[in-house]
């Protein structure tokens, strides 16, 4: 059994214009792996080429060219995509059909005719009072749950999740991030897209960050958010009198407060000024970098990178 | 359960719950009541013309039937994207698009059904002599939508709805007149090569006309077995060969 859940090899998409069928690539020789077990975000802004690269990996759309392996098969052996769920942006099903007909229908595609299993993927998703109850009756939120219920309904190894959250409320979202937790530690593969960097942030292992159809960065969660700390510190003091120089800058609130930014560098000696000038520490929060920072980070060098080779090409 | 029936059975279900199979049913229940004080034009005739246009209105319930839900039976499928979860999974594009024509062609089936109880209905209220005919002209229902549910799932795979609709109905228009056609061009004055052309028509195209038997339905002529078996086969081979066709183009094509 293969290590990789997924492996793509220089995979490009080229799709031809309706009418001149000049063709245009949207996916540029991306390459990356998904272990089994984990939790792979797969991120970028809206027409980064996400979707298109998903619809690769389930064989909706061939690629222009390189390979995709997925379980160790190819994703157009249909007992390779019986081991995987997926869910769609925006997920559209049969509207007459109801909940538990709609689950026994995808389970039934997936080789498992299982009642008991329908019921079960209900109740995960919060909609067994909803069961009888024809699709075109649902909400947004609710299309949502039931899409990921099919996504999960068959021996599913490898779930892939396009924009799982968008379009949910809060509350659906938790409900939507706790669901992959709990795949995940049940040793399923999660895959999912996301232009949500907070989501991707609270739950994956590691990440790939697509721009303009090209990978800019892929790596570890917690060593990318670890890169893009800021390395200075959010410092309040509280008392009267004149501030040490370090904290000149510091804001006054009220009720005798201070507050202001320190680099880590002159933290210490800036809060042992401020006590030994009679001013209380009441708090100290070193400023932590987030996915979204090093994201902007990435794309920004990537596209001077890109720029520099263009330009050095034209000379 | 196979994914085709798995298919078919979901398809079957969407297309009965939808309010328009509903419509067309009052529709047929119209047309065939619609035929009573149309036939009384006919004096003397009044039950031959009656069984006449309640046929023919079957008929062309059955007909719409077949062509609304086949083209939109795998394009409807793409632009609303619920291919997308359904090919994702286990099954393969050949068995979507032979799930989806067989749950169309069920649906007509179950609507003829209806239309020929209630035809039925009528002219034996009217104290006609309908029951036996009735199977035969049954029977070739069945298989004429077969065949044009197969020509538009056929279009449905390479193009959007309205120009599939729009090819179907060309092509069955075509289809019902074919052998007057052919014989037209063998008989009149036609140059050989407008006579070639045709008779590569006729060859090639759909033969719906090969199913009317409504002539010797209302004058109470049983139409041979032998042609009733062979207008099946053909129905069967033509359906056959589109599916297979349509397939093949479905499974080449980036679903977008």
């Amino acid at each position: 059994m293969s290590a990789q859940a997924i492996v793509v090899e220089a995979v490009s998409k080229s799709f031809a214009h309706d009418w001149t069928l000049k063709k245009k690539e949207v996916v540029h020789a991306i390459s990356f792996q998904v272990a089994r077990g984990e939790c792979f975000g797969f991120v970028g802004p809206n027409g980064a080429g996400k979707t298109t690269t998903i619809k690769m990996l389930l064989d909706i759309i061939r690629p222009s060219a390189g390979a995709i392996t997925l379980l160790g098969g190819r994703p157009s052996d249909p007992k390779v995509r019986a081991r995987v769920g997926f869910l769609p942006e925006r997920p559209y099903f049969y509207e007459h059909l109801t909940a538990e007909e709609t689950l026994t229908l995808y389970a039934r595609l997936s080789g498992v005719d299982d009642r008991r299993r329908v019921r079960e993927m209900l109740a995960l998703v919060g909609l067994d009072a909803a069961r009888d109850v024809a699709l075109r009756r649902f909400s947004k939120g609710m299309l949502q749950r039931i899409g990921l219920a099919q996504a999960l309904i068959g021996d599913t190894e490898l779930a892939i999740l396009d924009e799982p959250m968008s379009g949910l409320d809060p509350v659906g979202r938790r409900h939507v991030r706790e669901i992959i937790l709990q795949q995940r530690a049940a040793g399923r593969t999660m895959f999912f897209s996301s232009h949500i960097l907070s989501d991707v942030e609270a739950i994956c292992d590691r990440v790939a960050m697509v721009h303009e159809g090209r990978i800019m960065l892929t790596g570890d969660v917690h060593d990318l958010v670890a890169r893009a700390g800021k390395n200075e510190s959010d410092v309040t003091v509280r008392g009267q009198g004149t501030l040490p120089p370090a904290m000149a800058h510091f804001s006054a609130r009220p009720g005798d407060h201070h507050e202001g930014v320190v680099g880590n560098a002159a933290l210490q000696a800036a809060l042992d000024a401020a006590m030994r000038a009679g001013f209380a520490i009441v708090s100290v929060t070193p400023k932590r970098g987030s996915l979204e920072d090093e994201f902007l980070r990435g794309i920004g060098e990537s596209l001077s990178a890109l720029a520099t080779k263009e330009a050095e090409a034209v000379k | 359960m196979s994914a085709v029936l798995v298919l078919a059975r979901a398809t079957f279900i969407e297309a009965v719950r939808a309010r328009v199979f509903l419509y067309l049913l009052a529709v047929a229940a119209l047309m065939i009541a619609g035929s009573v004080p149309t036939a009384e034009l006919g004096v003397g005739e009044e039950l031959r013309l009656t069984t006449d246009v309640a046929l023919a209105g079957v008929a062309y319930v059955c007909a719409f039937l077949s062509v609304f839900l086949g083209v939109s039976a795998v394009s409807g499928e793409v632009e609303k994207r619920t291919v997308y979860t359904v090919i994702a999974k286990a099954a393969t594009r050949s068995q979507f698009v032979v799930g989806k024509f067989f749950g169309v062609w069920a649906t007509v089936i179950v609507a003829a059904l209806a239309a020929y109880a209630m035809a039925l209905a009528l002219v034996s209220g009217l104290g006609g002599r309908f029951a036996s005919e009735l199977l035969y002209a049954l029977w070739m229902q069945i298989f004429e939508a077969g065949m044009l549910v197969a020509v538009a799932v056929f279009f449905s795979c390479i193009s959007k709805p309205l120009l599939s609709s729009g090819l179907t109905v060309a092509l069955y228009l075509t289809g019902v007149s074919l052998k007057s056609i052919h014989f037209w061009a063998r008989k009149s004055d036609t140059p050989p090569l407008t006579q070639a052309l045709v008779e590569v028509f006729y060859r090639v195209l759909p033969n719906f006309e090969l199913f009317d038997v409504r002539t010797e339905i209302v004058h109470h002529v049983d139409p041979p077995l032998a042609a009733l078996g062979f207008s099946a086969l053909y129905g069967v081979a033509y359906t056959g060969i589109l599916l297979g066709c349509a397939c093949l183009i479905f499974h080449r094509r980036d679903l977008k």
